[in-house]
């Protein structure tokens, strides 16, 4: 139907005496060197795109890439300090209550260390206060002029130590494990707190330095 | 001539999306024409050899008279048949083979003529091999004398109109299929089309002693 159409629109049986004509000198053919030209090429353009020589270069491209892979898994797991804040970051916050009470056994420690700094001086005292009681046998113990001045001031700063911190409250021994250790120094240490006024601690000192140590001569 | 040559619009390469224009009109071979292409596209260089030996005839005539000069013709013979190897591994064949290879040729012709400034006039199409028309009897000399009229007409039509005209007579393509090839509407490939026949029988037909 539109072959019709289109052979009446363009002049019917003079179309085709036109075609006949045409036809009649339209002989030529390809050139021979033309063909072989497009058909080298085809052929050419057909064969595989990565040739022998450099085929291997996409494997060895993997191979490469995977072997990288697997060396830095390896490396990172073999550091795990580098994970260590990213764990941090993800336990648990600690408990308040546990908080307190390490900070209470931190004020405690430094107490105690204060008090064995302070144990320290009165060990001292004592060593010189046991040479005057070799000296006086018959005369009751008495503080060296030097300690004689000082001693309100130490007896002071050794009852502020022992109110400041709740020793007194837990039972311990306000002497300090180091002067209790010898009896010279502890002896001293209970003169330091009849100085200071307290009599019932120095009294009870007393009582157990005669029980801890009963062949030494507490007078 | 050379005046109207770049005025002939470019078709665009992709191929059209309705098979109703491009099926108008069925050829003969054309699915033998894109069954060899998709098996060129696998690899198989006989395949397209065959293919090859089917159009290279017919298209490099339609060439050869398009340009109207037989370099420029193998130039841009070689440069369409060197698309259509370059594109086989896009081809799908939602087209007829011969409609796609006419529009590239098409437009390889069209970019040739934009980059070469030096597209002339310049005849060098083979004359016509017939003896001279005295030598021979009355009604041979008649024949001799019209297929020179024609091929001189044929140089003469603007190349929109020789254009058309070589797309039904070497491709036998219809007017749908001529305007897809062409870029333009179906009306307008019509029109150029009875505009070449009847400047070509007006010449065919022309007395003796006017030639």
């Amino acid at each position: 139907m539109t072959d019709a159409r289109d052979k009446t629109a363009s002049g019917g049986d003079k179309d085709q005496l036109v075609s006949e004509t045409y036809r009649e000198i339209a002989q030529e053919k390809t050139p021979e060197h033309l063909d072989r030209s497009i058909l080298d090429t085809a052929a050419k353009s057909a064969r595989p795109r990565y040739s022998l020589l450099i085929g291997w270069t996409r494997p060895a491209a993997w191979a490469a890439t995977i072997m990288l892979s697997v060396a830095l898994v390896y490396e990172f797991s073999q550091t795990p300090e580098l994970l260590q804040p990213k764990m941090d970051a993800s336990a648990p916050i600690a408990d308040p209550e546990e908080s307190a009470e390490r900070d209470k056994r931190g004020r405690v420690i430094k107490n105690a260390e204060d008090l064995q700094v302070q144990d320290m001086d009165l060990l001292q005292r004592a060593d010189e206060m046991a040479r005057i009681q070799q000296g006086q046998d018959d005369q009751p113990a008495q503080l060296p002029p030097r300690q004689k001045e000082h001693a309100p001031a130490a007896a002071m700063s050794a009852k502020s130590a022992l109110q400041s911190n709740d020793m007194l409250e837990d039972g311990t021994n306000p002497c300090g494990a180091t002067a209790t250790a010898e009896p010279e120094s502890w002896l001293a240490c209970i003169m330091e707190l009849e100085a200071a006024g307290l009599t019932d601690i120095a009294r009870e000192q007393r009582a157990l330095l005669a029980e801890t140590f009963p062949d030494f001569d507490s007078r | 001539m050379a005046a109207n040559a770049p005025t002939i619009s470019r078709g665009s390469l992709a191929l059209p999306r309705t098979a109703e224009s491009a099926y108008a009109r069925p050829m003969d071979h054309s699915p033998e024409d894109s069954a060899l292409m998709l098996r060129y596209r696998d690899g198989d260089v006989a395949a397209f050899e065959i293919l090859y030996r089917r159009h290279n005839d017919a298209l490099y005539r339609y060439l050869l008279r398009l340009c109207q000069h037989r370099d420029a013709a193998e130039d841009v013979f070689q440069e369409a048949w060197s698309k259509i190897v370059k594109a086989r591994g896009n081809y799908r064949p939602t087209a007829k083979f011969t409609t796609f290879l006419y529009r590239v040729a098409h437009n390889c012709f069209i970019d040739h003529v934009r980059r070469n400034k030096r597209h002339s006039m310049t005849v060098n199409v083979e004359p016509d091999s017939q003896a001279d028309p005295g030598d021979l009897p009355e009604m041979e000399t008649e024949r001799s004398l019209a297929r020179r009229r024609l091929e001189a007409a044929l140089q003469q039509l603007p190349d929109e109109q020789r254009d058309v005209f070589l797309l039904r007579e070497e491709a036998g393509f219809n007017l749908d299929q001529i305007a897809s090839i062409t870029d333009c509407n179906r009306e307008t490939a019509k029109s150029r089309l009875r505009y070449a026949v009847n400047k070509l029988r007006a010449a065919i037909d022309e007395p003796v002693g006017t030639s």
